[in-house]
């Protein structure tokens, strides 16, 4: 469906009626208003376009609409006030009568304490203003309300003489009707070739081909130009370059603005703006799925990605913030950006109390503000790029890898967990075998003190014969064994617990609980290393590995060890009366000495249910053989050092560096940038990546990591190891494994490696180039004799397992004795990370959502978030149209009403920011400002007409923008008489075409595409072009923040893409008028800079488009110079160059030939700026000489303007 | 000559800002700024033809302490602090003010006193910290405001405050409004630079914003010279460019686009030739600005030993002392660092002796150059420190939050009265007692020192005439010479 039936939304009635015009409003709509912003005597007077001004800037501030500011009860804004007596008895205003007039007696007045305006407010009126006012009371002191507030009627089309000037459509006859008055004359239609030109930069951002051009010049039929135009509407460079403009109001950006300025999730939401461009979304649609697209009925995914029109501005996640503060912040800054886009009001003065010139009162700018006021949604963003509320979207090529991966995984498990039945039966015996092995050796250990900590009141700890301890006495609801063991010297590697039924126990159980369930919610442990030195202080013991024979659901060992008292390890009601064990295994063993102490604590605290252990024992793993199965040899951690500096990969995977002479982790080396030293890297994890570096910044660089390993015999190892982008593997000195670049999908490099008895060296060469490197090592050091660390300590709690622990200890088995079984199970494994890996990767946007309950409004007194004022129902002012009966009174409903057409504003806003796009100023000259205080429409039938046509075609966006750029308005030249240009400086009379320096995006975008280098790949995540250093650095937080460029084709996206830092946005965009998107903007300054020249002359970005521009000229531009230079000028401005121009050219390629010629050295320097490598085979010295001219031609006044 | 295009020259402001750069129109701008040249017909009656009166300095440098420095370990001696030291802020001092959230969870509130031991200095016999000792040399010379507060709490809002007018962004910056108001005073280099210099800490951020133009047009925006690399972005010809070849582009461009003037008579194309003149001289200009190896030995030392080095404040000081002489309007320097909300004892040290030294000694060169006079010189941040310590007191260890209620700035040089402190606080230094300066009359001051009465210069925007005091701002007369 292309257009929504929106009325469907509205639960009663269905249409969008409004009530009539308000008092306000009253009278006729600006029908008459003439072009010419100057009144002359000869003209009769008009309230709107010569009185009003005069009143506005000079008296509304004191009698106005503000009834809070107004003085002497005397208001000047409706008629009927301003002709009511004021509070000294005085008439304002008699009409007809200026002699009466005490306002006239009043601002001619010399008498500084009776002269209007009061000298204090520096405000005076101009001989010719107080003629004004004069001759308007003379004349029957007429008022008309203004013009904006009144819904626009279609205007009846003008009667125009026919001249060589075309009538294309109704846009032509309201803008030649006024020049006739003004007896002047359209100018002519642009020839092709500029016309083309100007065409394609206002529709898709970008110049015309000299195809292009050619095509349409050839093109003699009556609809050569619509051609064109249709073509370009159906460019999806179109979207591209209208967004940017909306963009610029919407204040979209990468970051969230206020103080850290971290980075945001939200480039859903951009190209969510292209993509409606580009379907040609109807304008209202548009409107409410970024307002409300979330309040929609079982809204798509697509519109609640356009809801982060809502979650646009600027938030804070500042230390000290107050919330209310910034909860005020946001809806203001959101309401007053909606009232700017949608229908050019100011509203930021009724934010403190009712606006000096508008008709909106402050209570009124709180109804609006309460639309704003209930989002559901974190205050403080936490300087997280996605603060809720948020939605994760997939690609579709993630969609579907996702769902191909879930079938995958299942079916792969499906085959793992089918039954082996030969590997099975083995694996029972070998578990067996290793169950028995690790039993043994293990040393109970006696107490020399066991007593509950409780001082009174907790159990009696009996220690028995067997040396397990039975509790008996008091049996609370909580209580604490403390318990000081024995230890024999040597070392420690786990602890066991075992619980042991007892005769006097409930149920004949291990608990003291009358059902028989025990609930351990602690085991902790102690260790002092030399009970008679003071220094010796309790060492804590950490638990690596927890194993429990015997878990009830909820309650597994894990819990035991968890810091928290209300979890803890239990037993099922089956397994009552029966022996269980709990292993509490170490990381490290630990050294024990004769006089070393082990306190042993546990806690019952779980439910508070009087079920404590009753009887149980405590064993240590301490047998040399047992710590050595418990805790089989392990590497130290890996040791770092880098980068060393090297010129390319090749370089440093072949160079011989220090560290690969000699370890010697004491040393400090030369880096890339600064010393370098060795620093130990306990965070990097075996079998995992390890991020290795960030970023180099474009820099390549080797790292040496160094580890060793103790093992007890010779043995082999078998590993596996990659990393970006070249490695090197010594163990012991030799050389066993080398890649010299990474390739990708080339997958893990595998080596078996002989270790020598006792310690082994290993050494790990990685050479790396920018973007982040990894390297993963994945050593296999379990086998025969031993097995990993956590698969021992399972095996030493049972023979017989189940659950978690028994599919653990079956795949291990499994994959040590099936080749089948270890590719399926790696397999799995390996579709398991991808799957994390692209959750990891599903792109978020922040969106917008509704609380719950609705949020209560209250006005707030000066417009501060803690002076609140009297409770505010959401509504819109009074002065506009009333909410559609029937629209909800949440932003769905604001939407419905800013689209109704009724509303006076939306559509007259709207279509003259688009006018503003093409002739580069609106009809309205302040497209931020419809309001009392805004310009006059210079044509105001036209808007009119205009707006009234966008409602009538169903708000078709493309179709209003053909309407313009097929006008003979839009076509004419923009050569003009000195007398035309003098009369008229800035073509608000439009006798002439239009002609203005383009943006900075459509300059570095026009400098790419000429250059041949642009890459138009549409959507994504913001990419990070060619940007000085140091810039973020600056002004980030302990210049933290670095702007790390792109590789490869993010240097060469549309600007659209262009990452946009608030704090710091791209300085070759603000150098050419970009807002830093900190706020609303729809109408950028347009200034003619120093820094602006230095940008396009030396910018590596244009230096190295100019280049790509130079090798494109040599390669297709023909063999002579002749021919090169035409073609390089027809790629620039589209026309080919006259004969004078030439030589300039021509002349100064002469010299610069011979320059580079005699000076190979500054060509090669000139040849290298940028990362784009010509394809060789080109003359240097002529390449270079080509890229001076290729950076003047796009530096020509004719390339950087559109005209 | 066409006398209908002479007289389109001349109504164009592009053309004559052209002009202007071109080195062709260099009578004092300030007399020659016509509104309606200015920005096309619709700023009207803002923009300045002339002062509003004769200036006292024609030029500024602001030497902004990023972070809030504290009035209490600088400037704002309080010899009771001794007895109620360790003592809880009474109520009655409080008086119910908002905290930050990053004290308003904290059980008491126990005042500090300061670590550090105060005199008096110079002829005046103004107080100083020892912190400060070279600042304090120039007491004489140096006007201490001691009352300056702001309604902000938090860095972002209210060094947005302090710079704008405004604790959200959006509107233009004191350089902006200067330049707008007073134009350019020389033909090479920029207007309005700004420069951040690198300390031990930079822990609070800074924002593009702070000199932007907000709703001016973009050129009023501050140039942010960087402290490695080109000074000026893009500044240097791109490798293998020399000076002959980059003469040689300009001149056949020239051409081309005078060609393409006599077609279409746009007076931007005009401009844009100056523009590229105007950005020819500056590659020359900026360098010349930034090689101190002819400055001697003894002004060198002056600025202390960090001087040589580019990106400190030192460097940045005696940048801005050579900028000052060749003309630019405002010199903004950025000083980060100065948060302490603990150790502030250990931080404060490294900052000042980062600051003090080139602080005072760029108001003592500039006064030796006779440059002193008509250059503005303000030392200050966005908000002062509170008296009651953030975190534990401990012996050598404190640390205070933000306070606006009371801060202490200094300003020296044209239109300032030296040798003098304004304003009282109260024993606490929590509170003004006597001539409150709010942000908004500082800057007030700061235009009037410049000739401009900050009712009058206004830009109209949104349908209202803005202004950098917003409707706020009194001149304060009292420190006025």
């Amino acid at each position: 469906m292309a257009i929504l039936n929106w009325s469907r939304l509205l639960a009663a009635g269905g249409a969008l009626a409004f009530a009539g015009a308000t008092a306000f409003a009253a009278s006729s709509p600006a029908k008459k208003q003439a072009a010419s912003a100057r009144a002359t005597a000869d003209k009769p007077i008009d309230f709107i376009r010569d009185i009003r001004p005069i009143l506005s800037d000079n008296c509304f501030a004191c009698h106005g609409p503000d009834d809070k500011q107004r003085k002497s009860k005397l208001r000047l804004d409706i008629r009927e006030e301003a002709l009511k007596p004021a509070k000294s008895g005085d008439l304002p205003i008699v009409p007809g009568d200026v002699a009466k007039s005490h306002l006239i007696e009043r601002i001619t007045s010399r008498d500084p304490d009776e002269v209007m305006p009061p000298p204090k407010t520096k405000k005076t009126l101009t001989a010719q203003q107080k003629d004004l006012l004069k001759r308007w009371i003379a004349s029957g002191a007429d008022y008309k309300g203004h013009w904006a507030f009144v819904k626009p009627e279609r205007p009846a089309v003008p009667e125009v003489q026919s001249s060589k000037f075309k009538v294309q459509n109704p846009i032509d006859a309201f803008v030649l009707a006024p020049l006739e008055k003004e007896k002047l004359k359209p100018s002519a239609e642009a020839d092709k070739v500029t016309l083309i030109r100007r065409v394609t930069l206002d529709l898709t951002g970008l110049p015309p081909t000299p195809a292009e051009v050619d095509e349409f010049v050839a093109d003699k039929s009556a609809d050569a130009y619509e051609k064109v135009v249709s073509r370009l509407l159906k460019s999806p460079r179109y979207g591209e370059h209208m967004a940017r403009y909306w963009l610029d109001a919407a204040r979209y950006a990468d970051s969230h603005g206020f103080h850290i300025d971290s980075e945001r999730s939200l480039w859903k939401y951009r190209d969510w703006v292209v993509d409606a461009f580009n379907k040609n979304m109807p304008y209202d649609q548009f409107t409410i799925e970024q307002l409300a697209g979330d309040l929609l009925p079982e809204p798509t995914m697509d519109q609640k990605i356009a809801s982060g029109y809502v979650r646009c501005n600027m938030s804070t996640g500042e230390g000290g913030a107050i919330e209310e503060e910034y909860r005020a912040k946001y809806a203001f800054d959101r309401l007053e950006t909606t009232a700017t886009i949608w229908m050019g009001l100011t509203l930021t003065c009724a934010r403190c109390h009712t606006h000096k010139y508008d008709p909106i009162q402050h209570k009124e700018y709180y109804g609006l503000y309460s639309f704003f006021n209930n989002l559901n949604e974190p205050i403080m963003d936490g300087n997280k790029p996605n603060p809720d509320p948020f939605l994760r979207v997939p690609t579709p090529e993630q969609t579907k890898r996702q769902a191909e991966l879930k079938k995958l995984i299942e079916s792969g498990q499906a085959k793992l967990d089918a039954p082996m039945p030969e590997l099975d039966k083995a694996q029972i015996e070998w578990q067996a075998r290793w169950n028995e092995k690790l039993s043994e050796g293990w040393s109970t250990l006696a107490a020399a003190s066991a007593k509950s900590t409780l001082t009174n009141g907790g159990a009696t700890l009996r220690v028995l014969e067997d040396k397990t301890l039975l509790a008996e006495g008091e049996n609370p609801e909580s209580d604490t064994y403390q318990l000081k063991l024995k230890m024999e010297p040597g070392s420690l590697a786990a602890i066991r617990l075992e619980t042991l039924p007892h005769e006097s126990l409930p149920k004949k159980g291990a608990s003291r609980a009358e059902d028989g369930r025990f609930r351990l919610s602690e085991f902790e442990a102690e260790l002092v290393a030399n009970v008679t030195d003071t220094n010796s202080k309790p060492k804590k013991l950490r638990f690596t590995q927890t194993v429990a024979d015997a878990t009830e659901g909820g309650f597994e060992i894990a819990k035991a060890t968890d810091g928290k008292a209300d979890t803890g390890w239990g037993v099922g009601a089956g397994a009552i009366g029966e022996p269980h064990v709990a292993l509490f295994a170490l990381g490290e063993p630990m050294k024990v000495t004769t006089n070393s102490e082990l306190t042993v604590t546990l806690r019952f605290d779980a439910s508070k249910s009087k079920r404590a252990i009753g009887h149980f024992r405590i064993a240590a793993a301490q047998n040399d053989a047992l710590v050595q199965l418990l805790n089989p040899p392990k590497l130290d951690p890996w040791q770092v050092v880098g980068p060393f500096k090297t010129e390319n990969l090749h370089q440093g995977f072949t160079n011989v560096f220090e560290p690969e002479k000699e370890v010697d982790l004491k040393k400090a080396y030369a880096g890339v940038r600064d010393e370098i030293k060795w620093n130990a890297k306990a965070d990097f994890e075996d079998g995992k990546a390890n991020l290795l570096v960030q970023d180099l910044h474009g820099i390549h660089g080797a790292y040496f990591l160094h580890r060793t390993l103790t093992v007890p015999a010779a043995r082999k190892l078998e590993l596996a190891i990659r990393a970006d982008d070249a490695l090197k593997l010594w163990v012991n000195g030799k050389l066993v494994a080398e890649r010299a670049e990474d390739k990708p999908g080339a997958g893990m490099l595998r080596a078996t490696v002989d270790l020598k008895k006792g310690e082994n060296k290993f050494l790990l060469k990685v050479v790396t180039v920018q973007g982040g490197a990894y390297f993963t090592f994945d050593p296999k050091l379990g086998d025969s004799e031993s097995v990993p660390a956590d698969m021992a300590a399972i095996l030493a709690t049972a023979k017989t397992l189940s659950g978690p622990q028994q599919t653990k200890v079956r795949n291990f088995y499994r994959r040590e004795h099936s080749e089948d079984f270890k590719k399926a199970y790696d397999d799995v494994e390996k579709q398991r990370e991808e799957e994390a890996a692209i959750d990891k990767a599903i792109p978020v946007t922040m969106v917008a959502k509704e609380a719950d309950k609705m949020r209560e409004t209250f006005m707030l007194e000066r417009g501060e978030y803690d002076k609140k004022g009297d409770k505010v129902e959401p509504g819109v002012p009074g002065i506009l149209p009333p909410l559609p009966p029937g629209a909800p009174t949440n932003r769905l409903g604001l939407a419905l009403w800013l689209n109704s057409p009724e509303h006076p504003l939306t559509a007259r806003v709207t279509v003259n920011r688009f006018w503003q796009q093409y002739f580069g100023v609106g009809l309205v000259k302040t497209p931020e400002d419809f309001g009392v205080q805004g310009e006059v429409p210079s044509h105001p039938e036209l808007l009119d007409w205009l707006a009234t046509e966008f409602i009538r075609s169903g708000w078709d966006v493309k179709r209003l923008q053909r309407l313009i750029v097929t006008s003979a308005t839009y076509r004419q030249s923009s050569k003009a008489s000195p007398e035309l240009r003098v009369r008229d400086p800035e073509s608000r009379l439009l006798a002439r075409g239009p002609r203005f320096r383009v943006d900075g995006e459509v300059l570095r975008d026009t400098a790419l595409f000429v250059g041949g280098l642009l890459i138009e790949k549409r959507g994504g995540k913001a990419v990070k072009p060619y940007e000085p250093g140091g810039l973020w650095e600056a002004v980030s937080f302990n210049n933290a923040q670095k702007y790390v460029q792109d590789k490869g084709e993010g240097n060469y996206r549309r600007s659209l893409y262009t990452y946009w830092k608030r704090q710091s946005p791209p300085p070759n965009m603000l150098i050419f008028d970009a807002p830093t998107r900190e706020y609303c903007v729809v109408r950028r300054p347009r200034t003619n800079t120093p820094l602006q020249a230095l940008a396009l002359l030396n910018d590596p970005q244009f230096v190295e488009a100019s280049r790509g521009f130079a090798d494109r000229i040599l390669r297709e531009g023909g063999r002579t110079t002749e021919s090169r230079l035409t073609f390089a000028f027809r790629q620039a401005t589209g026309r080919s160059p006259a004969a004078d121009e030439m030589k300039v050219l021509e002349d100064i390629l002469k010299k610069e030939l011979a320059d580079f010629r005699n000076d190979a050295e500054s060509a090669k320097k000139l040849l290298n700026v940028g990362n784009f490598k010509a394809a060789g085979g080109l003359d240097q010295s002529e390449l270079a000489a080509w890229t001076t001219v290729a950076s003047m031609i796009l530096n020509l006044d004719e390339t950087v303007t559109k005209g | 000559m066409n006398p209908l295009l002479e007289r389109q020259r001349l109504l164009t402001r592009r053309h004559f800002f052209g002009r202007m750069a071109a080195g062709i129109g260099t009578a004092a701008l300030g007399s020659m700024l016509n509104p309606r040249l200015f920005a096309g017909d619709d700023s009207g009656a803002a923009i300045l033809s002339k002062p509003h009166f004769t200036p006292k300095a024609r030029r500024i440098i602001y030497l902004f302490m990023a972070g809030g420095p504290s009035q209490l370990d600088l400037y704002d001696h309080k010899p009771g602090m001794d007895k109620l030291h360790d003592q809880d802020l009474p109520d009655s001092i409080r008086m119910g003010q908002r905290l930050t959230g990053m004290t308003s969870g904290q059980k008491r509130f126990a005042v500090v006193k300061s670590l550090f031991k105060f005199s008096q200095h110079g002829k005046c016999g103004t107080w100083f910290s020892e912190l400060i000792p070279h600042i304090a040399s120039i007491a004489d010379d140096i006007c201490v405001i001691k009352t300056v507060n702001t309604e902000a709490i938090n860095h972002d809002p209210a060094i947005t405050y302090i710079q704008t007018g405004f604790q959200q962004p959006g509107r233009p910056c004191v350089g902006s409004w200067l330049h707008y108001g007073l134009g350019t005073e020389n033909q090479n280099l920029p207007s309005f630079i700004v420069m951040i210099s690198n300390g031990k800490e930079s822990d609070q951020p800074l924002y593009t914003r702070l000199w932007g133009s907000g709703f001016l047009p973009s050129e009023y925006q501050g140039v942010q010279f960087r402290g490695t690399g080109d000074p000026v972005l893009f500044l240097s010809n791109p490798p293998g460019i020399d000076a002959q070849t980059r003469r040689r582009m300009l001149d056949g461009m020239a051409k081309l686009n005078r060609k393409q003037y006599d077609a279409f008579a746009d007076p931007e194309i005009n401009t844009r030739i100056s523009q590229y003149e105007m950005a020819y001289r500056m590659q020359t200009s900026v360098p010349e600005l930034t090689n101190v190896s002819k400055e001697s030995e003894a002004t060198l030392k002056m600025y202390g030993p960090d001087v040589k080095k580019p990106g400190t404040f030192a460097y940045n000081c005696l940048l801005a002392r050579r900028m000052a002489e060749r003309g630019v309007r405002f010199i903004q320097l950025y000083h980060r660092g100065w948060d302490q909300h603990n150790t502030l004892p250990k931080r404060i040290r490294e900052q000042c002796k980062d600051t003090d030294q080139p602080s005072a000694a760029l108001v003592r060169d500039l006064k030796a150059r006779g440059l002193l006079d008509d250059t503005l010189v303000v030392w200050g941040g966005e908000f002062g420190r509170t008296v009651y310590s953030q975190g534990k007191i401990e012996k050598e260890s404190y640390g205070r939050d933000h306070h606006g209620r009371n801060f202490c700035i200094w300003m020296a040089g044209g239109g300032i009265k030296g040798g003098m402190s304004y304003g009282e606080t109260d024993d606490y230094s929590y509170n003004v007692v006597k001539d409150s300066v709010h942000i908004h009359d500082q800057n007030a001051t700061i235009l009037h020192c410049l000739g401009i009465d900050h009712e009058k210069l206004t830009f109209r925007f949104q349908g209202r005439d803005y202004r950098l005091t917003d409707i706020h701002g009194e001149v304060v007369k009292g420190i006025l010479a």
